[in-house]
């Protein structure tokens, strides 16, 4: 067994998938190729030395980080060019068999399970959604507020606007990271609607209590409704900047959090 | 005339909403955890990937900045893979679009 079957992503397809030109794939192996498994299905895989992918070499590998991403980033890199597919089923990293032919089997023996999936995923892509509490940029808002002068009839109350002003600048850790937790859940639920399906990503959210990241989300969009997406994204995210929440957008993703079981690791 | 008061220019959320890429963190943590699960002739034991959590999270929690310098090269080559693709993949819809599609 000198090498070994990389499986990168299944593929709905009715025709073969186009490889074009600068094929990449994992490093030292060949170039990708598309396998038939079943009408319209298709294995993306492509030949590995077991010397460098073989179990001792993974176990040996996955202690560096730096080999780990590198490898990661190979691994999607070659699933994002199959994201304009009917639908793409993203393989998690190392999945590789011994032959062709083991890996063909092992999707036929999963058929049912792939099917259910594909169906779910079909023209549809991921985009991650991340809130985060910049303290900075609230305490500049809270600056901003005191900064233009008191509303006539008011003129008189410079002393307690200071104070007002102290106050609300003490008052940036409790009351508006609360706010601002508050936000984060009126975004998710709003952005929800405009998706086909969402998950919250909360284990990554609570990871570090004291962490500025709000939410942490996926949103499975139709492959043609980024547009709408982005612009309703864009249209919180102006409001929100003014309070100190930075809203960014990643993406368009494989369907990676919308394939598996609910909860499993996320 | 006073200037006109806006207190967000649209400049601002473009910025914020940029073509942002993908961190590696969230390639690795995709890739590794929420792939489909086939069992293939090797297999990684489950410590092996909590190893890989364990460093992920120790990464995250040491910098704001969760790249290391090293890493810019490849991820920069990444990155305009992408923007290559997503250039590619606009003009296609924006086609498919002009041809009418259901």
């Amino acid at each position: 067994m000198d090498s070994l079957t990389y499986v990168y992503c299944l593929v709905r397809s009715a025709r073969r998938p186009v490889l074009r030109g600068d094929t990449g794939g994992m490093p030292g192996g060949g170039g990708v190729r598309a396998i038939e498994v079943d009408t319209s299905l298709w294995l993306i895989v492509s030949t590995v030395p077991a010397s460098e992918y073989g179990e001792a070499a993974i176990e040996r590998g996955l202690q560096n980080m730096d080999w780990v991403g590198r490898l990661a980033l190979a691994h999607e890199a070659v699933i994002e060019r199959f994201l304009s597919a009917r639908a793409v089923l993203p393989m998690q990293l190392f999945t590789m068999f011994k032959s062709d032919e083991r890996a063909v089997e092992n999707v036929t023996g999963n058929r049912a399970r792939i099917v259910k999936i594909l169906a779910r995923v079909e023209r549809q892509v991921e985009w991650g959604v991340r809130l985060t509490w910049d303290e900075q940029a609230a305490r500049e808002a809270v600056e901003r507020k005191h900064a233009s002068p008191p509303a006539r009839g008011h003129t008189s109350a410079s002393g307690t606007s200071y104070l007002a002003r102290k106050r609300d600048l003490l008052d940036v850790n409790r009351t508006q990271l609360t706010a601002a937790r508050a936000e984060a859940g009126r975004l998710y639920r709003a952005m929800s609607r405009k998706a086909t399906d969402a998950v919250r990503r909360t284990a990554t959210e609570k990871a570090a209590p004291g962490s500025r990241l709000l939410l942490d989300a996926a949103f499975l969009v139709p492959a043609g409704g980024a547009a709408v997406f982005r612009a309703a994204l864009k249209d919180r995210g102006r409001a929100l900047a003014r309070q100190g929440l930075a809203v960014s957008l990643t993406g368009p993703w494989p369907p990676y959090n919308f394939i598996g079981p609910r909860g499993k690791r996320a | 005339m006073p200037p006109p008061r806006k207190p967000a220019t649209p400049n601002d959320s473009e910025r914020v909403l940029g073509d942002e890429d993908a961190s590696l963190l969230d390639v690795v943590d995709n890739a590794l955890s929420k792939g489909v699960v086939l069992s293939g002739d090797i297999t990684l034991a489950l410590a092996n990937v909590d190893l890989v959590y364990l460093r992920l999270s120790l990464l995250l929690c040491a910098a704001d900045r969760v790249l290391p310098h090293e890493d810019t090269d490849y991820l920069k080559r990444h990155s305009d893979r992408r923007a290559a693709r997503l250039k590619a993949a606009a003009r296609a819809s924006g086609g498919a679009r002009r041809n009418g599609r259901a």
